[in-house]
C-alpha cells in the first residue's frame, strides 16, 4: 500500500510538472552577437559587438542588419517574439530596432514575413533605456521540412549620440 | 480515513489524466490542421492550368509531386480569422509547390477573395511606388500595375536578361527584397523565388491584408 501511494505520489508529481511546464515554452533563441551581418555592415565596418550585444561602431549612423538562423526548435509552434534591445530615442523615427521572423519556401523560393517587431511602432515601455519587449502573432508551426526559417535585424539610428543595440531575440510559445 | 485519501488521490489523478488527454488530443488536432495542404485553391489552380505541367526546371518538376493529405483541410483556422482569403493566401507556400504552379495558386487565392479598393490598398500602391519606382526609372526592372484584392495587393515584376539570371534578376530582386523587407507594414509581406515565364525572369510582391483594421481603413 505505501509502495503504491509513493508510486502514485510520484506520477501525479511529474504529471503536475509536464501540466506546468508546458505553459510557456521557448521554442528558440539567439544572442544578438550570434547573428551573421550583411556584407555592407561588415565591408563598411558599420557594426560591432559588446559582449552578447550587436551596435553600431562608435562613428557610424548607417543601418545595420545582420542575419540569425532558426535552424531548430525545442517547441512545434511559435506564438510570440521577446526581443531584447535599446533604443534611446523611443518611438522617434530616426532611430530603431527592428527583428522580423521569416520563413522561406524551400520548393520555390518564396519569402514570407511571419511577424515583425519594431521598437518605434509595438514598443510598450519604451523607456530609452534597454528594455523586453513581447509581441504575440498567430500561432507558427514549425515546419523544417518545408520552410528554412531565419531572423533579419535592422539597427538604425540618426546620429551618434543616439544608440541602437541587440542583445536578444526569442520565440516562444505561450499556452493559454 | 486512508481509504478516502486514497479515493480522492485516485479522482484527482483521474481527472489529471483526462486533462492530457483532452489537451494532447487537441494539440495533435491543431498541429494536424495547421500542417494539412491548404488550398482548394491550389488544386484549383492545377485543375484550370492551361496545358500539360512544364517540367523543364527543378522546381517544375517539383510542382509535380502530389501534394499532401487533402483530410488535413482545416476546418477551422487555428486562431481568430485574419481577414477574407488571408488564411488561405498565406498557406499556399504549405504545400511545397514549384514556383510557377506557387503563383498560379496565389493568382488563384488572391483572386477568389475579391477585388478591393479598401482604404489600406492604398497604402500598400504606395509602399510598391516607393519601392519600386526608381529602378523602374532606371530600367533595372519593369512593373505591373499593382492589383488589390481583399487578401492582399500584388506587383508583378519582369527582370531584363542582362548579366543574367544570377548577375541581374537575383541581385535585382534581392536589392527589392531588402527594400520590402525594411518597410513598415502591418501584415505578412512577401517575394515569391524568381520565375521563368515567355523567356522572361518575373517574380511577385504581395503585401498580406493588415490583421487589424479600423472601421475606416475597410470602409471605401
Amino acid at each position: 500500500m505505501r509502495h503504491i501511494r509513493s508510486v502514485s505520489l510520484t506520477v501525479l508529481g511529474v504529471l503536475l510538472c509536464v501540466v506546468g511546464q508546458a505553459r510557456a515554452s521557448v521554442a528558440w533563441s539567439v544572442a544578438g552577437n550570434s547573428c551573421v551581418p550583411i556584407e555592407t555592415a561588415i565591408q563598411y565596418n558599420r557594426y560591432s559587438i559588446v559582449s552578447a550585444t550587436i551596435k553600431h561602431s562608435t562613428n557610424n549612423v548607417d543601418t545595420v542588419t545582420a542575419m540569425c538562423a532558426v535552424s531548430h526548435s525545442s517547441t512545434t509552434n511559435a506564438n510570440q517574439i521577446h526581443v531584447r534591445y535599446h533604443d534611446t530615442d523611443d518611438t522617434t523615427a530616426a532611430t530603431y530596432v527592428q527583428a522580423q521572423f521569416i520563413k522561406m519556401a524551400r520548393s520555390s523560393g518564396t519569402v514570407t514575413t511571419i511577424v515583425g517587431f519594431n521598437s518605434n511602432s509595438d514598443c510598450v515601455s519604451c523607456a530609452g533605456t534597454a528594455v523586453e519587449e513581447y509581441k504575440a502573432f498567430s500561432s507558427h508551426t514549425f515546419d523544417f521540412d518545408t520552410y528554412a526559417y531565419y531572423v533579419r535585424i535592422d539597427l538604425d539610428r540618426g546620429s551618434t549620440s543616439d544608440g541602437a543595440s541587440l542583445s536578444s531575440v526569442v520565440l516562444e510559445y505561450i499556452v493559454g | 480515513m486512508r481509504q478516502m485519501a486514497v479515493l480522492l488521490f485516485i479522482v484527482i489523478v483521474t481527472a489529471v489524466l483526462v486533462f492530457l488527454y483532452i489537451e494532447t488530443a487537441r494539440r495533435d488536432h491543431r498541429r494536424a490542421r495547421a500542417h494539412g495542404v491548404h488550398v482548394q485553391g491550389v488544386a484549383k489552380a492545377r485543375a484550370s492550368r492551361a496545358g500539360p505541367l512544364r517540367t523543364s526546371s527543378p522546381s517544375d518538376r517539383e510542382a509535380t509531386l502530389p501534394a499532401r493529405s487533402v483530410e488535413a483541410l482545416p476546418a477551422q483556422p487555428d486562431h481568430a480569422p485574419k481577414g477574407p482569403g488571408v488564411d488561405r493566401l498565406l498557406a499556399v507556400t504549405d504545400s511545397g509547390l514549384g514556383v510557377a504552379d506557387e503563383y498560379v495558386a496565389l493568382r488563384t487565392v488572391l483572386g477568389e477573395s475579391g477585388r478591393s479598393s479598401e482604404s489600406w490598398t492604398v497604402d500598400a500602391v504606395a509602399v510598391f511606388d516607393e519601392i519600386l519606382s526608381d529602378l523602374v526609372s532606371a530600367g533595372t526592372v519593369q512593373r505591373s500595375p499593382t492589383e488589390c484584392f481583399r487578401a492582399g495587393c500584388i506587383v508583378d515584376l519582369s527582370y531584363p536578361l542582362n548579366g543574367g539570371v544570377l548577375d541581374g534578376a537575383s541581385a535585382t530582386s534581392a536589392l527589392i527584397l531588402d527594400r520590402l523587407l525594411m518597410h513598415h507594414w502591418r501584415g505578412e509581406k512577401m517575394q515569391t523565388g524568381l520565375r521563368h515565364e515567355r523567356s522572361e525572369t518575373m517574380n511577385s510582391l504581395v503585401l498580406v491584408r493588415p490583421e487589424t483594421l479600423s472601421n475606416q481603413e475597410v470602409r471605401r
